[in-house]
């Protein structure tokens, strides 16, 4: 196996095919710094192209996009508090209030650190996860999977922790908001008032921008200031690094709890980036600084959200189950290069396979550095007056919203839902759990009705449910408990000192 | 005070849109009903609970002396709000209306020459450089931008 990794990395660093990685990287971040666009995006795009290519480079060029789309994606939501795709919403918690703080660049800098080592332990676990995949894999059925959904959910509880009322009714309405469309078990539409353009529910990107970009602009606007508080940028990317470094066990375990949830399919890689931001939030010390400018809550979903890459492609290449639209394209290019996905990618066609883990290591690297080398200048956006770059950024983000469904409708909602996220915002009612709700109601509807219709009410003592169950318990208590244990900490030493 | 008071009202709203969901629900098929039904119900419990503390909440706040202080800086900024969600509003309209390309340039063009306070070459500069990027962007795509009702470009 060592050998055969060698071979396939001799092979992606052949100079006829090492440029096309860099092209991917190149449209990879490109689409990850445009607020709105996905991976899908970027994937339609580089499709055609990848026709007729040998599979080491069409895979260079295809997987080049996908590694660091998760990188690039931080600069809107660090500087402008927009998410640049699903799978950096949590990073604009922590990361924009540092950036009006004029931290924009340290906040980078730790994010794209973390999202090198996040990348890197993506691409590990994919590695090692080959020979024992099968068995990891079926062990997520539909109750198993309800149940990572109610994980999910439950990061609602630990994001509106002060305010738990308004937090549940959001994490509510966001579910409400999934159930719009197509019914998954009976062919009905739901909440659709007979307008077609609901018939397939809500894009997700029209929501985020809706409930994030919207007000945010408006209050710039209203305010009429900069995004940065500061008029000179603080601290630089190299801070940001140390700080990263500082957290590496943050870092660590929050990268591997991405891979972890990314090889569950189904369930979705917007939801990574929450879950390891409320456990971040729910395990640390002094997690009171969380949501007002915390760098770990910066490090927690970048690590994550690159090594969910990683983790995602090992059920989409070894038994062709696409975990989200960026890798189902990514099996329809792996067919136009003449590859069948399946346990073939772990006998004849394991170069392949090790050539993808190549890439997903080296375009990490790669794109972390170019971001890292160009995020001072980039962080510079949050000095520009919001009269300057807002009427700029609106177009951006309604180009964005409406190539989601490339209908007039993404438009009108993206204004709907903003008005609704910039209400939430004036009254102080958290948007995070909206999100969450909207991103997980279709997944819980969709398991929860094959658990009950397949086991009944049986498949709640299944040992899968059983541990994940536990799993929610600990990590909602361990806030409370270690809070408790810190304060009884602080009580002791003052005692002790008096 | 003025929180308080919209906050109740943006309680009865919720209110309204989780007992219509319970409502609507109901003649749902029944496969198709129970996530979204019982969801709602939970919900308008909620909506309920918050409605009722906000009310008490607000009758607190009437007593308090502060609130005419605090009401009128609700009020200034409000406006201001008002003003540019006006601006993105109109822009959408127009774009129903007139069709994406028409409105993109004349929003830009009427945005940074009143608001941005930008001379006429730099808007041109600004705006002909943004659409250049999004007819680009549209092209690499294979977008077709929306022609509103007047079906122009």
């Amino acid at each position: 196996m060592l050998e055969a990794a060698i071979e396939a990395l001799v092979m992606i660093l052949d100079p006829q095919r090492l440029p096309f990685m860099f092209l991917g990287i190149a449209m990879g971040l490109i689409v990850g710094i445009l607020p709105g666009l996905s991976g899908t995006v970027g994937m339609s795009i580089l499709l055609p192209f990848v026709y007729g290519m040998d599979p080491y480079t069409g895979m260079a060029l295809l997987i080049g996009m996908a590694a660091v789309l998760h990188t690039g994606d931080t600069f809107p939501s660090v500087l402008l508090g927009i998410p640049g795709s699903s799978g950096s919403q949590a990073t604009i918690m922590d990361g924009y209030p540092l950036a009006k703080s004029g931290n924009a660049a340290r906040a980078l800098g730790a994010a794209f650190f973390s999202s090198l080592v996040g990348g890197i332990i993506g691409g590990i676990t994919l590695f090692l996860a080959i020979p024992v995949a099968k068995p990891l894999v079926l062990a997520f059925g539909s109750p198993e999977l309800f149940m990572l959904a109610v994980l999910g959910l439950s990061m609602v509880g630990v994001l509106a922790a002060k305010n738990a009322r308004h937090g549940l009714l959001a994490g509510l309405l966001g579910l409400m908001l999934g159930t719009i469309g197509g019914a998954p078990a009976v062919s009905e539409y739901r909440y659709t008032f007979d307008w077609i353009y609901l018939f397939n529910g809500i894009p997700l990107a029209v929501v985020a921008l809706g409930l994030f970009a919207f007000p945010e602009m408006v209050d710039l606007l209203a305010q009429n200031r900069k995004i940065s508080s500061k008029t000179k940028l603080e601290g630089s990317w190299k801070d940001g690094i140390v700080d990263a470094i500082r957290n590496k066990w943050l870092m660590f375990r929050s990268a591997v709890t991405g891979s972890l949830i990314g090889f569950v399919p189904g369930l979705g890689g917007s939801v990574v980036d929450w879950i390891s931001y409320g456990l971040a939030k729910q395990t640390v010390k002094n997690s009171d600084s969380f949501g007002k400018g915390d760098i770990r809550g910066v490090i927690a979903p970048e690590s994550a959200n690159n090594a969910k890459e990683g983790g995602a492609l090992i059920p989409t290449l070894l038994f062709s189950i696409p975990g989200s639209g960026t890798t189902a394209i990514l099996l329809g290019g792996l067919t136009l290069m003449g590859l069948q996905a399946g346990p073939k990618m772990v006998t004849t066609d394991l170069p392949i396979t090790l050539s993808i883990i190549w890439t997903l290591v080296l375009a990490n690297i790669f794109g972390a550095i170019a971001c890292i080398l160009l995020s001072k200048p980039i962080a510079k956006f949050s000095l520009i007056s919001a009269k300057k770059l807002v009427p700029f950024l609106l177009v951006l983000l309604l180009v964005g919203a409406y190539q989601s469904t490339r209908h007039i409708g993404d438009m009108f909602l993206f204004v709907g839902i903003g008005l609704l996220g910039w209400i939430m915002k004036r009254l102080d009612w958290p948007r995070a759990p909206l999100l969450i709700g909207f991103v997980l109601a279709p997944a819980a509807e969709r398991y929860l009705w094959i658990s009950m219709s397949r086991y009944g009410f049986s498949w709640l003592t299944n040992t899968g449910v059983v541990i994940i169950g536990i799993i929610i318990i600990l990590i909602l208590s361990s806030g409370t408990i270690i809070k408790k244990l810190n304060k009884d900490k602080k009580n002791n030493e003052m005692s002790s000192i008096s | 005070m003025a929180k308080a008071k919209y906050s109740i009202y943006f309680s009865i709203f919720l209110l309204v849109i989780f007992t219509y969901a319970v409502i609507d629900a109901l003649t749902f098929a029944k496969l198709a009903r129970f996530f979204p039904l019982y969801i709602a119900a939970i919900a308008v419990f909620f909506a309920l609970m918050d409605l009722i503390l906000n009310i008490y909440r607000y009758l607190k706040l009437r007593k308090s002396e502060q609130r005419e202080q605090e009401d009128q800086e609700d009020t200034e900024e409000f406006t201001g709000t008002v003003r540019y969600m006006i601006w993105i509003i109109g822009y959408v309209t127009g774009i129903y209306i007139l069709g994406f390309m028409i409105t993109t340039t004349l929003f830009l063009v009427l945005f940074l020459l009143f608001e941005t306070k930008f001379g006429i070459i730099k808007t041109s500069v600004s705006t002909a450089i943004t659409i250049g990027i999004i007819l680009l962007f549209g092209n690499m795509m294979n977008l077709y931008w929306p022609k509103g009702l007047l079906n122009i470009f």
